[in-house]
């Protein structure tokens, strides 16, 4: 640790404002390597070995920076922890209940930081065809009329 | 007449165009030959397209059906003065006259009167945004071979105004970056000191604009992706209002936070290109309409709120400081009124968006799987063709964003992370929707150091942390603009410097005419 550039000093800085065991835990806590086959198995992504270490460290450091949003994590939330004090995540029914609190439907939606689905009405399809060739001209396997996949049962 | 690339802006080009003073094929080839000179070294361009000449061509098409057209009465409502904004009522001064007190306009009459500003321009895309049948593949290898099979909404927008486009600029792959770096093509370097970044992801476009290989250009902005590399290379860089600019045609990164905006040399550019892909797009059901026309700001007073502790956290760049409040100073000068504007929950900003933004990405990006476009690596069967086209076409970086995102949204995180980030982010929208009642931009440094080194920063964590300030106005939703504002001397080389305004949402009209106080504040010290 002795020569810190200056963008690492901040990022430690920051962490010990915001938990101050962390500055400790940040450096030697990574995710573990079973972790990291878990999401590239879900992620379709095939990893190497060496690329699984680094993934540990990098995504292990990435994972500790942002969990300050939500500092007890893995023990569920303390009453009195920042957490505990952001408001709700409400679905649509729910917000439309909210008649008496003294936003406007606008402020609402700042306050709770959804937006609104915008929807359209069903209409005619286009003309059949119009693109197909210039979609299927992109596959990288083709079978006149298919994309072509291996078996998938 | 002999062009001097230096001096032009759009506005001027499309005066000189109007004049006849160079044709818009006499313009593009004096691009054209800057990029042959400099895009080797520099790495701006991915590709420069192979019929500019031939788009410049139609442009002058259109400049010379304007030119010889007979002058037809102006609509009631119009102006005379100032530029044409695309719209019929403001034609540029050349092509008016006053015929028997009735203004008249020369006009294309079959075009509805008059030019786009943009008609003949030469504008660079970042390669992340549609254009038909041309190659695009937000700089990674998994989109090798992809051609677009249908315009973007801007795209089709700026082709309609008879913008000529000079080719895709090279970006950090799907817009996962800020420098850069991470492109399957090399880095860009930054024209001001070729050992360093040009900044990112939309490095490309803002060495192309400041290095003078095209006019303006369109980059992306999910976290800082315009303004951050505008501030790098010196030019003007604008992220409008969520939804502002419809995003058919952008290939998604983190569809809440993603905007289209244009990096140019003014911020009067920075309009002209916005008011053109500016509006509701039925293709894209985020997009909004916003006024730019109303203006509230009073130019002799108004106010600028400073985060002064968020912008002052230890370890901030002395010259980024300095510089800082070398600009407000400038801005005090033009009328401005500086207070302290606080958001204690700006701390979080980044921590939120680097939840958000890798989740969505991560369901973005679920769908390069070798099936329906671009690289296809043979696997032993479906599941081993997914694993080893993904492997082999995402980079470094996109990998480990999108198992971050894997990971905050996985069954057991999810609410930890993701729900709790939104929710964080809902806090952080109406802080600053409180703060605009009190300010009309809140300033501060676009970013915490000037470019750094090439491969100076070998841990992603610390390239995160300089999308501090820009990340904020993507979490809220809010417009914010680069505006150049300095240099910061480093091994004898000048680096620019950037300073960010941010206005409320919807108010693009409050953020230009700000952003244009600063503008001819700063250059009345020079």
């Amino acid at each position: 640790m002795s020569q810190l550039s200056k963008v690492q000093v901040i990022f430690f800085n920051r962490l010990r404002q915001v938990n101050p065991c962390a500055l400790c835990a940040s450096i030697k806590r990574m995710i573990t390597r079973e972790e990291i086959e878990n999401l590239a198995s879900l992620a379709r992504i095939e990893l190497g070995d060496e690329e699984k270490k680094n993934l540990q460290k990098d995504v292990g450091a990435i994972l500790e920076y942002v969990s300050q949003i939500n500092p007890h994590t893995k023990n569920g939330i303390a009453k009195n922890s920042f957490a505990a004090s952001t408001p709700p995540i409400l679905d649509a029914p729910e917000k439309a209940a909210l008649t008496n609190t003294p936003f406007s439907p606008q402020q609402n939606d700042a306050v709770f930081g959804v937006g609104v689905n915008v929807m359209r009405e069903d209409g005619e399809p286009h003309e059949s065809g119009l693109y197909t060739e210039k979609l299927l001209s992109a596959a990288p396997q083709r079978e006149g009329q298919y994309i072509k996949v291996k078996k998938i049962l | 007449m002999s062009i001097d690339l230096k001096m032009l802006t759009i506005k001027r080009a499309h005066a000189h165009l109007l004049a006849g003073d160079f044709s818009a094929v006499e313009l593009a080839e004096a691009y054209l030959a800057e990029i042959e000179k400099k895009n080797k070294n520099l790495n701006a361009y991915l590709e420069v397209f192979d019929d500019v000449r031939e788009q410049a061509k139609e442009a002058d098409r259109r400049l010379h059906a304007l030119r010889n057209s007979p002058l037809i009465p102006l609509k009631k409502g119009g102006s005379l003065g100032g530029l044409s904004t695309g719209v019929p009522n403001n034609p540029p001064p050349h092509f008016s006259e006053k015929v028997g007190g009735a203004p008249f306009v020369k006009g294309d009459s079959a075009r509805t009167g008059v030019v786009s500003p943009l008609c003949g321009i030469p504008l660079a895309v970042k390669d992340n945004i549609l254009i038909e049948d041309r190659r695009v593949g937000a700089a990674s290898k998994i989109l090798e071979g992809y051609i677009a099979p249908y315009d973007a909404t801007v795209i089709k927008k700026l082709k309609d105004a008879g913008a000529v486009f000079v080719g895709r600029t090279n970006c950090d792959e799907f817009a996962m970056g800020g420098s850069t770096e991470n492109s399957a093509y090399g880095v860009t370097k930054n024209p001001h000191d070729l050992a360093r970044v040009a900044g990112g992801s939309s490095g490309g476009s803002a060495a192309a604009v400041a290095a003078n290989l095209a006019l303006a250009a369109l980059g992306s902005d999910t976290g800082g992706s315009v303004r951050q590399p505008a501030s790098f290379c010196g030019v003007v860089g604008f992220k409008p209002t969520y939804g502002a600019v419809s995003r058919f045609g952008l290939i998604a990164m983190g569809s809440s936070l993603d905007c289209i905006g244009p990096i140019a040399k003014t911020v009067e550019d920075a309009q002209i290109i916005f008011d053109c892909v500016k509006g509701r797009d039925p293709l894209d059901s985020t997009s909004i309409d916003v006024d730019t026309k109303r203006s509230t700001l009073n130019a002799k007073r108004f106010t600028i709120g400073i985060p002064k502790g968020f912008v002052e956290k230890d370890g901030i760049d002395a010259d980024i400081l300095n510089n800082f409040n070398d600009s407000l100073e400038r801005l005090r000068r033009a009328g401005a009124e500086i207070i302290d504007s606080e958001l204690p929950d700006l701390q979080y900003a980044l921590a939120c968006y680097y939840i958000i933004m890798p989740a969505e990405a991560s369901t973005n990006l679920a769908r390069y799987d070798g099936v329906k476009y671009g690289l296809h690596e043979r696997g032993a069967n479906l599941l081993d063709d997914y694993l080893k086209t993904r492997a082999k076409g995402f980079g470094p970086e996109v990998r480990r964003r999108i198992l971050v995102g894997t990971y905050v949204l996985s069954s057991g995180y999810y609410d930890a992370y993701y729900n709790k980030a939104v929710a964080v982010r809902g806090r952080i929208k109406a802080a600053f929707a409180d703060a605009f009642k009190k300010v009309d931009v809140i300033a501060t440094p676009t970013a915490p150091t000037p470019a750094w080194k090439t491969g100076e920063k070998a841990d992603p964590l610390s390239v995160y942390l300089a999308d501090v300030f820009t990340v904020t106005a993507n979490i809220a939703g809010v417009p914010a603009l680069s505006l150049p504002s300095g240099f910061a001397e480093r091994g004898g080389k000048k680096l620019p410097l950037g300073l960010q305004l941010v206005a409320a949402h919807g108010r693009e009209d409050v953020l230009f005419a700000a952003g244009k106080l600063f503008e001819s504040a700063a250059e009345r010290i020079r």
